[in-house]
């Protein structure tokens, strides 16, 4: 059972990450490219080359979840997928409901699209409509349907009644305030859930309240730059993959690019989750405690320069999160198995250069030296 | 279509003599050239060089393959040069080659052309075609096997 | 056993094909099935449907270049070399394989 969900829903999801690391990593950098030359106005400063650069990296972002969920469906169903996995992607963006409904939009369309594939029975003359013609009609009606009818209303109210929850929440504390806005974030890292409190915190800048804002540029940074950390300091608990992902990690966590860490969240989000959160809550609880304070929404330790009680609020609750991350991460994870299938191997078979034309040549060569191969095992 | 269509009559040189594998590939690329298949000379057997650097282009029982692809190839085209005593060159079997079908391969274009002369090295292969090559003598003994 | 095969050579017109040609003969000569795509300069043939990737018990990947959708030989026993292993030592590299497998008891 557990194996076959494994093949069915999470290889097909690791696929999808795949395909969208790179582009994270492009947007991420040219939004805080942008965000360090134009400084906080940047998103206003049209026509400056801070401008454009943020432009393109906002605009890379935006195609993260359309990336996921197409990939997540071509997985499954191969280039039937793509077409109307991009769309549940873009849906998805519309309805505010990002990566859920990009990984479970993604996963019932590419399931879709392999069931008319292979099961829909047509004359000779229709299948070549197939591709076509067949798939992407009902492709993009299922999508349509499933996303505006099923997955936008109830995750999309789902969301809502939690917006409300959170800003009755409030009222209380401000260090219970961080702690939740750091357990939000802690869960999806950039995602929805993320969403639900950041919207509520941006909300409040506008009205001039920058202290949780300050705990949300300080929350931001913690969680993926902790687990980018985790992979140099627990090596044994990642692998080669990960590790390598793990570096880009450390970049996007100090420029609060969130989403950096979430290719190893998703790949094992229960062994994960302990750390985000509960380093994430620490960060918000000090950061809040300290009245660290931001004007900007963006831009991670590059934003510290234009914050207040950045000493000792925001780097100490960066400090602190970040090093609870990593000890949670080396408590929680399990070592990775030593068969790390990452080997290519190359063997150079011996050719006999043999000027007498026999045929016992050809048999000889065959048998001549032992074939020095490995078999990969997952 | 078929085969044929990609071997030009006078990229074929029935029973000639070479000593080395560098003369026989030069004499064939300056066919292709003056048959207009290909525009330099120069460049073309630079690409048949790096691909004779990769691996072997020797197949079995005697027959070569060497093949270049390159942006002077105007068309996919075919040489042939069947030698009279066989020469020395790095084959799958070891064997000396007496058989050499010249590929050239355009870099970008027409893809059944390209699929053909994959089928030519799946074709030659078979050691029923293999056996044929040896028989014939003449141009139009080719062009029936193939 | 059932083997499923990718090959694929630099140039992508000739070796591709041969290496082809020769990992189905050998691979039937010790009587197994065999399915082989060719991934060459024409794109990818005989593309392996994913019954055929269910059903192997080993991938043979024999490439000089990266092979393109790799992500559906995941979970499976994938055996890499070269396209010259498959073109000069097709047997030795199917029984090896039969040795390598029923080592670890997958057969």
């Amino acid at each position: 059972m557990k194996e076959k969900l494994k093949a069915l829903v999470v290889q097909p999801v690791l696929t999808g990450i795949s395909y969208f690391i790179p582009v994270i990593c492009m947007g991420g950098l040219l939004q805080s490219f942008g965000t360090i030359l134009g400084g906080t106005g940047v998103a206003e400063a049209t026509g400056t080359f801070a401008y454009y650069l943020y432009q393109g990296g906002t605009l890379t972002m935006s195609m993260v979840v359309p990336v996921l969920a197409a990939y997540i469906a071509y997985a499954i169903c191969d280039r039937p997928g793509l077409a109307p996995g991009f769309l549940v992607g873009l849906l998805s963006v519309e309805y505010k409901i990002g990566f859920v409904g990009g990984i479970l939009g993604g996963i019932a369309v590419g399931y879709f699209c392999k069931i008319v594939k292979e099961k829909l029975p047509l004359s000779k003359d229709l299948a070549s409509l197939l591709p076509m013609l067949i798939l992407p009609i009902l492709g993009g009606l299922f999508v349509v349907l499933s996303m505006c009818y099923v997955l936008g209303p109830v995750l999309g109210g789902l969301q809502t009644y939690l917006s409300s929850l959170f800003a009755e929440m409030q009222s209380g504390s401000r260090i219970v305030f961080g702690m939740v806005l750091g357990a939000l974030m802690g869960v999806d890292l950039g995602g929805p859930v993320t969403k639900i409190g950041t919207t509520v915190v941006n909300g409040l800048v506008a009205d001039g309240i920058l202290g949780p804002e300050g705990a949300k540029v300080c929350i931001g940074v913690t969680a993926t730059l902790g687990i980018g950390l985790s992979t140099i300091i627990s090596k044994k608990k990642y692998t080669a993959a990960q590790r390598a992902t793990g570096k880009s990690a450390i970049i996007l966590g100090c420029c609060q690019i969130a989403e950096g860490g979430l290719p190893i969240l998703l790949a094992d989000p229960l062994r994960v989750w302990p750390a985000t959160i509960l380093g994430n809550m620490v960060t918000g609880a000090i950061a809040m405690y300290f009245n660290v304070q931001s004007p900007v929404m963006m831009g991670g330790l590059f934003a510290f320069p234009v914050m207040k009680n950045v000493w000792p609020g925001a780097i100490l609750s960066v400090a602190v999160g970040t090093l609870v991350t990593v000890i949670l991460l080396a408590l929680c994870r399990k070592t990775v198995s030593q068969k790390d299938p990452i080997v290519t191997q190359e063997s150079t078979p011996v050719v006999q250069s043999n000027m007498q034309t026999s045929s016992v040549v050809a048999e000889t060569i065959d048998t001549s030296d032992d074939l020095d191969i490995h078999i990969e095992f997952e | 279509m078929d085969l044929k269509e990609l071997l030009d009559e006078s990229c074929i040189a029935m029973d000639v003599s070479f000593q080395q594998k560098a003369e026989v590939l030069d004499a064939m690329t300056k066919n292709l050239y003056e048959a207009g298949i290909i525009n330099d000379k120069t460049q073309f057997r630079k690409a048949v060089e790096y691909r004779e650097s990769l691996s072997e282009t020797g197949l079995e029982d005697g027959i070569a393959i060497p093949h270049g692809v390159h942006a002077c190839v105007n068309r996919a085209a075919i040489s042939y040069v069947r030698l009279k005593e066989p020469i020395k060159w790095e084959s799958i079997d070891g064997k000396p080659i007496q058989h050499v079908f010249l590929l050239a391969i355009p870099e970008s274009g027409d893809k059944t052309h390209i699929r053909m002369l994959s089928q030519l090295a799946t074709m030659l292969m078979q050691k029923k075609a293999r056996e044929a090559l040896n028989r014939i003598h003449t141009r139009q003994e080719l062009y029936e096997i193939l | 056993m059932n083997i499923a095969a990718v090959t694929a050579c630099t140039i992508g017109v000739a070796h591709t094909y041969i290496a082809k040609e020769k990992l189905i003969e050998a691979a039937q000569d010790r009587g197994h099935h065999i399915c082989v795509e060719t991934q060459g300069n024409i794109g990818i043939e005989d593309e392996l449907s994913s019954e055929v990737i269910r059903e192997a018990d080993v991938i043979i990947l024999a490439a000089d270049i990266s092979v393109a959708h790799q992500e559906r030989f995941a979970g499976k026993p994938i055996v890499r070399v070269s396209s010259a292993v498959a073109i000069k030592q097709p047997k030795k590299l199917i029984t090896t394989i039969e040795h390598k497998l029923s080592q670890e008891n997958l057969l």
